[in-house]
């Protein structure tokens, strides 16, 4: 995996375009998740027609006054469909200005996910099958967390990361780095897999037995407190570690601060859709009496905030490691970096 | 010297290159590692993404079994063969179709009590047909509960406390029939529109009434289903005892000889049975009387705490205090068939469970614990009359009688255990504040 030193690009456009598809996708995921909560999946029952209609030319009117689940499937499937434009836009802008041949390829991959992510979407409703449904909602976050990635190729602080920093500050971080940026990966690898056993929950089959579904709710919980140890150690390090540019402790940050909204929406989850759990709720009065109401606006909205801040973290934690992984990339560089006249020696011999 | 450094300088290169390609295999192990993972998950699931079928009651034939085979010596011990597990199955099947085709059973009394339509709504898969109409309704919101059986075994079921309802028995707890008596639709409705507060039943109350409907239909299906599967059970364990060897209820085959089809008239008698219990439920109204005149006024409210303490034996399971802490060793109807006979202390009932039923993959029995009345939380509902219902007649279900109060005097009662919440106590267990004055 060499790193880039050619200009990722000279043309703004790619940048504003891999923005954008970052800031579409996250709704996308959203609006996703939340089909799978209000169980709307299947409210369309035809794809890529809607009803029968095309799906463009499906009337807004119906749309906007239809049933909620058809509401949010049809929305899902269009802001899909806007995702897939800006790829292409954005293969086209990077083809079009003078970028680095590693983006170009990423582009075309992008485009050809986002396509195939959409083909998932589509066989899930023809087959009608959960386990398509469930690889769909796992897919998107990795496509959420690639859409990141390509962001960042085409900034600027790809191209000198060591801009910010002071030549004794990369003294002083050096050292550490390559522990901090291990811990990164690891707990990108971990919160992937969270999300995994998250959505095998979710997506848990009726005809499973209790044990089975038992023993995933388990490790999605284990998995959760070991995360947050995880994350809080993270976040510990770069803070620790002042010399560190703020675009790396920031994220640092976000994790930790959303890994702890993350615990809490998961316990709230569990309360408002299964009550509270092993009857701990008749401790107090004021918890004794709560009713679970199905699909309710407050259970929906935390169930698809528990699925979106899920996506987020993966999103943010891989934002960290390839930050991470180009500092350190960057750094070693320079430390191998050889005298200027050997350089040419060395140049010349070749 | 100059050459030295400059191989050196290469060997650097090299050794760099060396350690990116390490990185780069180290990478894409992790990254195989985890699509293998994701693989494998997503594999187990798979095996269980199959279609939706209704599971035989095993813990039920199983339990009469062992207390059929516990009183007859030993070379006389009965065991039912998978062939008449098979024969079971065939003529539920024929009767009552599958999860994805449901049928109503062509009995007296079945099409008037339910509807063909409103089952297909809520049978099936999830989804909407063309025009726009739901389907699978029982497996979008029930399924993962209560079991695409019914057997109160479905996916989530383990974890909740209580337990999610197993229909099979026709039991049900919250209603205004008398005690023995099926609920009514309307009592039904009322459980899916309220909920049943503190525990994992959720309320059902944004969805369309003509979907309730439905769903009310399909659980109302499904319970005479398992209630028949169990009296079918219960009938093949009686002619294996009987006559010996492993008879077969009745051949199923089209060609059989009407002697050999005569079971099925037998299962046709059952059948109908359950479904006139079901058909009678609107007429088994409990008998009301209206509430007297200030029955929540103080002496009211004293007499009733009198009848609670005395004449009622309330106190017996919900302790003087009302706090539930009367009695803890209680188990309700459903984990009776699991556990060892009454009248042994609760470890000893649970032995019989482990060395029975531990691993067929029912659900763990658990006490129930008789409410803690100063909660406020009243699971069939806080209007006045639902405590009425459950004081006049007691919860079906649970070892919760009735009839130990009735008319004013259950009225009484119903005031004094409303009030109860609206006492305000630090110390619970207090007697002092059991007899506090109230103001
Ligand atoms: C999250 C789990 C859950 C879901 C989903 C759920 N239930 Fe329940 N249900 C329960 C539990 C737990 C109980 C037992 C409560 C008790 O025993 O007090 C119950 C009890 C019941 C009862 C028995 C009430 C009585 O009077 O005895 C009925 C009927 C019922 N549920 C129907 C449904 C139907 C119909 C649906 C779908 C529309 C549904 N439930 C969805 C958990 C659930
Ligand atoms: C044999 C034990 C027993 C006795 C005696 C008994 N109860 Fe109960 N009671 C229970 C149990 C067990 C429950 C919980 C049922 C459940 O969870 O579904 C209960 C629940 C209740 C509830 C709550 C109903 C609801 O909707 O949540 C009330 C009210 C109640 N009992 C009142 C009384 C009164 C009044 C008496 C005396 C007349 C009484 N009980 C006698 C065992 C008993």
């Amino acid at each position: 995996m060499g790193t880039p030193s050619l200009p990722a690009s000279e043309s703004c456009w790619p940048r504003r375009f891999s923005l954008l598809m970052v800031s579409l996708t996250f709704p996308l995921i959203w609006v996703g998740g939340l089909v799978t909560t209000t169980q709307s999946g299947m409210a369309v029952p035809d794809y890529p027609t809607t009803f029968g209609y095309n799906m463009f030319l499906y009337p807004l009117s119906w749309w906007w006054s239809g049933p909620w689940d058809v509401f949010v499937e049809h929305g899902h499937r269009l802001l899909g469909i806007a995702v897939g434009l800006v790829s292409i836009m954005l293969t086209i802008a990077v083809y079009k200005s003078p970028a680095w041949s590693r983006l170009r390829k990423a582009v075309v991959i992008a485009l050809v996910a986002v396509t195939l992510q959409g083909l998932l979407g589509g066989l899930r409703v023809e087959l009608n099958a959960r386990l398509l449904a469930m690889l769909h909602g796992c897919t998107g976050p990795a496509f959420f967390a690639f859409a990141i990635v390509l962001a960042m190729w085409t900034s600027e602080r790809w191209r000198d990361p060591l801009h910010e920093m002071t030549a004794k500050a990369i003294r002083d971080v050096e050292p550490q780095l390559s522990r901090i940026k291990r811990l990164a990966i690891l707990t990108s690898i971990l919160v992937y897999c969270q999300l995994v056993l998250g959505a095998t929950v979710r997506h848990m089959p009726v005809m499973a037995k209790p044990q089975t579904m038992k023993t995933f709710v388990f490790f999605h919980i284990l998995v959760a407190f070991v995360l947050a140890g995880h994350i809080a150690m993270l976040w510990l390090r770069t803070h620790r570690q002042r010399a560190l540019p703020m675009w790396i402790r920031r994220p640092a940050r976000w994790l930790a601060g959303l890994v702890l909204l993350q615990l809490v929406m998961g316990i709230t989850t569990w309360v408002t859709k299964w009550n509270w759990p092993m009857g701990i709720g008749d401790l107090s009065r004021s918890t004794a009496d709560f009713t679970v109401v199905q699909a309710s606006m407050s259970q929906s909205n935390v169930v698809t905030a528990h699925v979106a801040i899920g996506s987020l973290l993966v999103g943010i934690s891989v934002l960290l490691s390839t930050r991470l992984w180009r500092l350190s990339d960057e750094m070693s560089r320079g430390s191998q970096e050889t005298p200027a006249d050997l350089k040419v020696t060395l140049q010349s011999d070749e | 010297m100059m050459f030295k450094q400059i191989t050196k300088t290469k060997n650097n290169e090299i050794v760099l290159r060396q350690q990116m390609q390490s990185m780069e295999s180290a990478t894409r192990t992790t990254s195989s590692a985890l699509w293998c993972g994701l693989l494998l998950v997503v594999l187990a699931v798979a095996g269980c993404d199959g279609s939706a079928y209704f599971q035989f009651n095993h813990a039920y034939l199983d339990r009469q079994v062992i207390d059929i085979n516990s009183g007859r010596p030993d070379d006389a011990q009965i065991e039912i063969s998978d062939e008449q597990e098979e024969n079971v199955s065939e003529i539920l099947e024929a009767a009552f179709g599958t999860p994805d085709a449901p049928k109503i059973p062509g009995v007296e009394g079945a099409a008037a009590l339910l509807d063909q339509e409103f089952l297909d709504m809520a049978a099936g898969p999830v989804g909407r047909l063309e025009d726009g109409s739901p389907r699978g309704l029982y497996r979008q919101h029930c399924a993962h509960c209560h079991g695409v059986t019914g057997d109160g075994m479905g996916p989530t079921s383990e974890f909740l406390k209580p337990y999610p309802r197993d229909y099979r028995k026709g039991v049900f707890k919250f209603k205004h029939t008398v005690l023995g008596a099926k609920p009514r639709k309307e009592d039904l409705r009322q459980v899916l529109m309220e909920g049943i507060p503190g525990t994992a039943m959720p309320s059902f109350r944004v969805y369309d009434s003509q979907e309730l409907d439905a769903i009310i239909d399909y659980v109302i299906y499904l319970a005479i289903r398992g209630d028949v599967e169990r009296q079918l059970e219960a009938t093949i364990l009686q002619k294996t005892a009987d006559e010996g060897g492993n008879p077969l209820l009745a051949d199923t085959s089209a060609n059989a000889s009407a002697e050999d089809r005569e079971g099925l008239l037998d299962a046709k008698d059952i059948i109908t049975d359950v479904v006139a219990s079901w058909t009678e439920a609107n007429d088994s109204l409990m008998p009301t009387t209206e509430p007297p005149a200030n029955w929540q006024s103080d002496e009211n409210i004293a007499r009733g705490r009198e009848i609670f303490l005395g004449t009622g034996g309330c106190v017996a399971c919900h302790g003087k205090t009302g706090l539930g802490d009367g009695n803890p060793d209680l188990f309700d109807t459903w984990t009776e068939e699991l556990v060892g006979a009454k009248g042994q202390s609760t470890s000893a009932r649970l032995e019989f469970y482990d060395e029975h039923f531990a691993g067929t993959g029912t659900l763990k029995p658990r006490n129930q614990r008789p409410r803690n009345l100063r909660l406020g939380s009243f699971r069939g509902g806080r209007r006045p009359i639902d405590i009425y219902s459950r004081i006049s007649q007691g919860i079906a279900g649970t070892e919760m009688p009735g009839g130990k109060a009735k008319g004013d005097d259950a009225w009484a009662v119903v005031a004094y255990v409303l009030s109860l919440s609206e006492e305000v106590i630090s110390k619970p267990s207090n007697d002092l504040d059991f007899q506090r004055e109230r103001n």
